[in-house]
């Protein structure tokens, strides 16, 4: 009873470590700063002498090493553990943690003894790190003391290095989504500047038939504006074409047409365009459509040229 | 005969003299006219082919060979001509053959020596007294010409070269270019004599020997030349193995090989293909490793004509009967890759290592003497083969890994088994007549023309009570001829029940339908009231095949009788036939005063989907029979729609209800497969405790994947006490949950993973998995070791050590992680004993085991 009573108080004691450090690990999204927190707390809480994390930077890349992300407690570290070296390949294929309790193990060399970082080290602890079932990087923690690594140490360690594995998992899936965001918006601000830098005018239309989207050339040369965004089609041509134009129009829009061109002269308040207008299908990858596109190419310019 | 002397004034000594020159003159004068009749005869025998023959016969060679000096003579005059038509030439080169004489050698080489100069040049060898003559005959010939001669006389006879080189070394100039003539005996000729020579030259032209279009000039120089250049000799003689269209230069060049370049011989047998490796495979040694592996090469080849002799060779050697007889069962790769070597041997009619079987008793032999006997060999093999497997399993029972090796015998024997290997099955039959695990392999297995010889012995089956594979034996019968099964069929049924029991006439009721003839209708629907109602289903879905209009009048006919039994039969079996043209006399039968007749009523009308009766379903809830209370609560819990299933959860929950009708109620929900009536059950079970059992038997019967699903699903948002109750409801699914248990050993579902042990301990999966890890098959034994490491229960990880000396390194890895969580001394004395394990890899994993219980050891 007393012996379940001690480990009840151990684990307790245990569990209360390791819900102090995920709670400060979890404040944190940051890949790099969370790689930092994880080498403070695993060797400020196991008072260990000798920390460091070693993280992939490419994971999608096959001849992947693993580089010296964060250490404390020790200058001339490698800075890299390559995947040929005896200790990698073996973590990688055993997918748990490897402790060295000496340097040498009795009767036999220590096949794991790269497990220790500095020559003053005597034990030992290096800890896969897991995010999303992906292998992220390497915990090496170390002690000046022989067989310094007891139940608790060793609990705490694994425990502690599973959670922050998978915080570092979503940090690295969170910065993911944040570039392809990044890309997406730089793509769309790219292919409005061109639109914009277009001389002819275009319209984008809902599938409704609502106005979704105009450039600079026809917002100056038909007058449209913000507030006519959302404007039905019929509104916009009443106000811009003649009758006749306007009802052509609508009838090759109505009918689905795949693509209709028609030529006439626009004559705003200042001036008379004489355009060329091509209807086209607005079609998503998976050939549905989602508008139409009206593109109105001036002739009055190439015939003054 | 003084005094005659004396008398004519003679001295006698001088009178001797004068009589000897008298004899004398006589015997010249004799000589002479008899030497003038000679050579008138002689000369008459040249100018006329008839003489001559008349001359032979008067002067046989052997007679006229005491006159070989007079012949020489006259032979000078008329002509050399004459000594051979005469046919003393060859006498004196037979003689020369003989006796190596120099008289005889001047003779031949003045003659004859187109002939038989060779027959001098080898007596020359032999007597050193005619070497000067044939060397100066030489020189009187010519160099060229005497060698060409002497080439010509040879004609392809073999001589000791080296000896010949020695005697005629100085001409050897003039040897190398008789290797350019252009009849093959001249190039022989030479070409036995200069392969020996050392000259670069003569080298050289021996060299391109090895392409001379004469095959026994190819095989003389693959035969006896030599050189500094051992590998580009080697590479010659293999080109003549693999190139050379002769099957003699072949065979001399791999002779040449294995006796001489035996270090050399390591053929590529990966590039050889087509002639190249047929000529190789023709050429195969006994006692050369290197031609077995050749063979054995071969034997898999998708060429057959390249595989034939590859399997000949290996039966001749040994191979074939070893690859049989070596089969082992503990090494299932191993079986399998001899298995299917032999097959491709049989594929090309190379079976006669079949023959060993009868001297074998290993199991893995026989088993794949069964297996290659199953598709082709000799048949008559198939009876010894039998025998040794029948006898092998006198004395063992039918084991997962033996029973392979009976089936597929079966199997053989049914499909191309002979008369003798039936009568093995049968008498195999009858000894197991009383074992079901062998009957149910041996009765499918009996084929249909062997009916004279087995039927007797089944239909004996079919009228014994405690025959224990009845199902098995009537799908069997079935194949028999009607005719035949008939007549023992009737005398079941007709008999009284006291020589039949129950059972059988159940049986033969079930075959005689099985048989679908129209003129036994009758004779079936009568007997009906002998099937149980759980079978009428079954027996009823048979019926449709009989003549609608006949049925119907049948069985309107036997409706209308007295018989209760006959009617409850009848009106059972209706759903089954899918005839709903008696739903009126159905109806009725519900108010029928038999409770037998109103319980197969109520049943048939809720099978025929008649949802209506909903009213009438639930107010049979409360017969006043409470035998039919129980069967309309079954009933309903199976087939009733959801508001019919609404009631019954009344029911189950009204305190009044008696507990049979409950009980009912609940082996019907557990007999249905909609999830609504696996929901009010498990609800039950949450709920009450006083029906567990039932509920717990319900659920136990829900074993479809669709049902497991539902269960599992429940299982995992249940609270901990439905948790426990769920477990032994999987616990009595046994195998059927196994599957889906198995599956929920994911990471994501690790909280429920003690459970999952729990069940899976107490279904005896983790024993049976253990058990996989004695199994000869590695990638089997891998698998469950894989299983029972991710049960991560403790019975899993001691199963596992059980494997600590697997021969698979994987599983010995797997091993090391279970002792790893087990921690016992036990476990710490395998990982001592594993530090010395021969493979880097495990004992690396054992140190890595070893200092991870160290550190958790620590306080």
């Amino acid at each position: 009873m007393e012996n379940a009573e001690r480990i009840l108080v151990e684990r307790g004691t245990e569990n209360e470590e390791l819900v102090k450090a995920v709670l400060i690990l979890s404040r944190e999204s940051d890949y790099n700063i969370l790689a930092e927190i994880i080498v403070k707390l695993s060797l400020d809480i196991t008072g260990s002498d000798l920390a460091a994390i070693y993280l992939i930077n490419d994971l999608e890349n096959n001849k992947k090493s693993y580089n010296l992300k964060y250490s404390r407690g020790g200058n001339t570290l490698p800075d890299k553990w390559r995947r040929d070296s005896e200790l990698v390949p073996f973590i990688e294929e055993c997918r748990e943690a490897v402790i060295v309790m000496s340097p040498d193990s009795p009767g036999s060399c220590n096949p794991f003894c790269e497990a220790l970082l500095h020559c003053k080290m005597n034990s030992g602890i290096v800890l896969p790190i897991f995010g999303r079932e992906t292998l992220l990087g390497l915990l090496f923690v170390n002690s000046r003391k022989y067989e310094f690594y007891n139940r608790s140490r060793f609990r705490f360690l694994d425990s502690f290095t599973k959670l922050a594995g998978e915080l570092l998992g979503n940090s690295i899936y969170i910065k993911k989504i944040e570039n392809r965001l990044k890309r997406l918006e730089a793509r769309k601000e790219y292919n409005e500047g061109i639109f914009t830098s277009l001389p002819d005018l275009i319209l984008i239309l809902n599938r409704d038939g609502s106005l979704y989207f105009f450039n600079e050339a026809a917002a100056q040369c038909i007058g449209l504006s913000e507030s006519d965004l959302k404007t039905s089609i019929d509104e916009l041509l009443k106000k811009s074409f003649s009758r006749e134009t306007g009802e052509d129009i609508i009838s090759a829009l109505c009918n689905n047409e795949k693509s209709a061109s028609f030529e006439g002269i626009y004559k705003n308040h200042q001036t008379g365009i004489d355009y060329r207008l091509n209807i086209s299908p607005l079609c998503s990858r998976n050939g549905e459509r989602e508008g139409t596109t009206l593109f109105f190419t001036t002739q009055t310019r190439e015939l003054e040229k | 005969m003084n005094a005659f002397f004396e008398g004519l004034g003679l001295q006698p000594f001088w009178g001797s003299i004068l009589i000897i020159l008298f004899i004398t003159s006589i015997a010249g004068i004799i000589f002479l006219i008899l030497d003038s009749r000679f050579r008138k005869k002689l000369k008459n025998a040249i100018a006329s082919p008839e003489k001559m023959e008349e001359f032979r016969n008067s002067w046989p060679p052997e007679k006229l060979v005491w006159r070989s000096r007079r012949m020489e003579k006259l032979a000078e005059v008329w002509g050399g001509s004459i000594v051979q038509e005469t046919g003393l030439a060859p006498l004196w080169t037979k003689r020369l053959k003989a006796n190596p004489r120099i008289r005889y050698a001047k003779r031949v080489l003045k003659f004859c020596p187109e002939q038989d100069s060779f027959t001098v040049f080898i007596a020359s060898q032999l007597n050193s007294r005619i070497e000067p003559v044939f060397l100066k005959w030489i020189e009187e010939t010519g160099e060229a010409r005497g060698f060409r001669i002497l080439a010509t006389s040879c004609r392809g006879e073999l001589f000791d070269g080296k000896t010949a080189l020695s005697q005629i070394g100085n001409h050897i100039e003039s040897l190398r270019e008789l290797t350019g003539d252009q009849e093959w005996y001249s190039r022989y000729f030479a070409y036995q004599i200069i392969l020996h020579d050392q000259d670069q030259k003569s080298k050289r032209a021996s060299w391109d020997g090895f392409m001379d279009s004469h095959p026994l000039i190819r095989k003389t120089l693959a035969e006896g030349f030599h050189t500094d250049k051992k590998e580009k000799l080697y590479k010659q003689l293999w080109e003549l193995v693999i190139e050379d269209p002769v099957y003699e230069v072949r065979r001399t060049a791999k002779t040449r090989i294995l006796n001489d370049f035996r270090e050399l011989y390591t053929p590529a047998t990966g590039k050889l293909t087509g002639i190249p490796a047929l000529r190789v495979l023709q050429l195969l040694e006994k006692d050369t490793p290197e031609d077995s592996n050749i063979a054995m090469k071969f034997l898999q080849d998708s060429d057959l004509e390249l595989r034939y002799p590859a399997a000949i060779f290996l039966e001749s050697a040994g191979v074939l009967d070893n690859l049989l007889l070596n089969a082992s069962l503990d090494d299932g790769d191993e079986l399998d890759r001899n298995w299917k070597l032999l097959q491709k041997a049989m594929e090309v009619n190379v079976s006669s290592f079949l023959n060993r079987i009868d001297s074998s008793s290993s199991p893995g032999a026989l088993l794949v003497a069964a297996r290659l006997l199953k598709k082709k060999g000799n048949r008559r093999i198939l009876t010894p083969t039998a025998a040794s497997i029948f006898n092998f399993f006198k004395s063992r029972e039918l084991t997962p890994g033996l029973k392979d090796i009976y089936l597929t015998l079966l199997e053989g024997i049914e499909k191309r088994g002979d008369d003798s290997s039936l009568l093995k099955l049968k008498d195999e039959l009858n000894c197991r007549r009383e074992n079901p695990a062998f009957l149910e392999l041996l009765i499918p297995r009996i084929p249909s023309r062997g009916d004279a010889l087995f039927l007797p012995l089944l239909l004996d089956f079919l009228k014994t009570d405690s025959f224990p594979s009845r199902d098995i034996l009537l799908k069997t019968l079935k194949k028999f001829s009607p005719e035949l099964l008939l007549p023992s069929l009737f005398e079941i049924l007709d008999s009284s029940r006291k020589i039949y029991t129950h059972r059988i006439r159940i049986s033969a009721l079930h075959l005689l339908n099985e048989l679908k003839l129209p003129y036994c209708l009758q004779s079936i629907l009568e007997n009906l009231p002998v099937l149980p109602r759980e079978e009428a289903g079954k027996f009823a879905a048979i019926l449709n095949a009989y003549p609608g209009v006949q049925f119907e009048k049948k069985v309107k006919a036997l409706l209308k009788t007295p018989d209760s039994q006959i009617r409850s039969s009848i009106i059972s079996i209706l759903p089954g036939t899918e005839n709903r043209n008696f739903m009126t006399e159905v109806r009725a039968a519900l108010k029928d005063p038999d409770p037998d007749v109103r319980i197969s009523a109520i049943i048939t009308l809720l099978e025929f989907g008649e949802i209506q009766l909903l009213n009438q379903e639930t107010s049979m809830l409360r017969d006043p029979v409470q035998r039919v209370r129980i069967e309309t609560a079954r009933v309903i819990g199976k087939h009733g729609i959801p508001a019919a299933l609404t009631v019954l959860e009344e029911i189950l929950s009204d305190k009044n209800e008696v507990y049979p009708v409950k009980s009912a109620a609940i082996a019907g929900l557990g007999a249905s497969d909609t999830p609504r009536s696996l929901k009010i059950l498990t609800d039950l079970l949450d709920s009450n405790d006083r029906m567990n059992r039932d509920l717990i038997a319900a659920l136990t019967n829900r074993t479809s994947n669709k049902d497991l699903d539902q269960l599992v699903k429940i299982f995992i948002e249940a609270p901990p006490s439905l948790r426990e109750k769920l477990i032994i409801v999987f616990k009595a699914q046994e195998k059927n949950t196994e599957p889906v248990i198995l599956n929920l050993l994911t990471p994501k579902l690790s909280p429920l993973k003690p459970y999952i042990s729990k069940i899976l301990d107490s279904t005896g999966f983790t024993e049976k998995t253990i058990r996989k890890l004695s199994n000869r098959n590695s990638a089997l034994r891998l698998q469950a070791a894989e299983v029972l490491s991710r049960l991560e229960s403790k019975s899993a990880y001691r199963g596992l050590v059980l494997a600590a000396r697997d021969p698979d390194q994987e599983i010995r890895v797997l091993v090391v992680k279970a002792l790893e969580k087990l921690t016992t001394p036990e476990g710490a004395e395998i990982l001592e004993s594993l530090k010395e394990d021969p493979n880097r890899r495990i004992r690396k994993y054992t140190l890595w085991a070893m200092e991870r219980i160290r550190a958790l050891a620590l306080d």
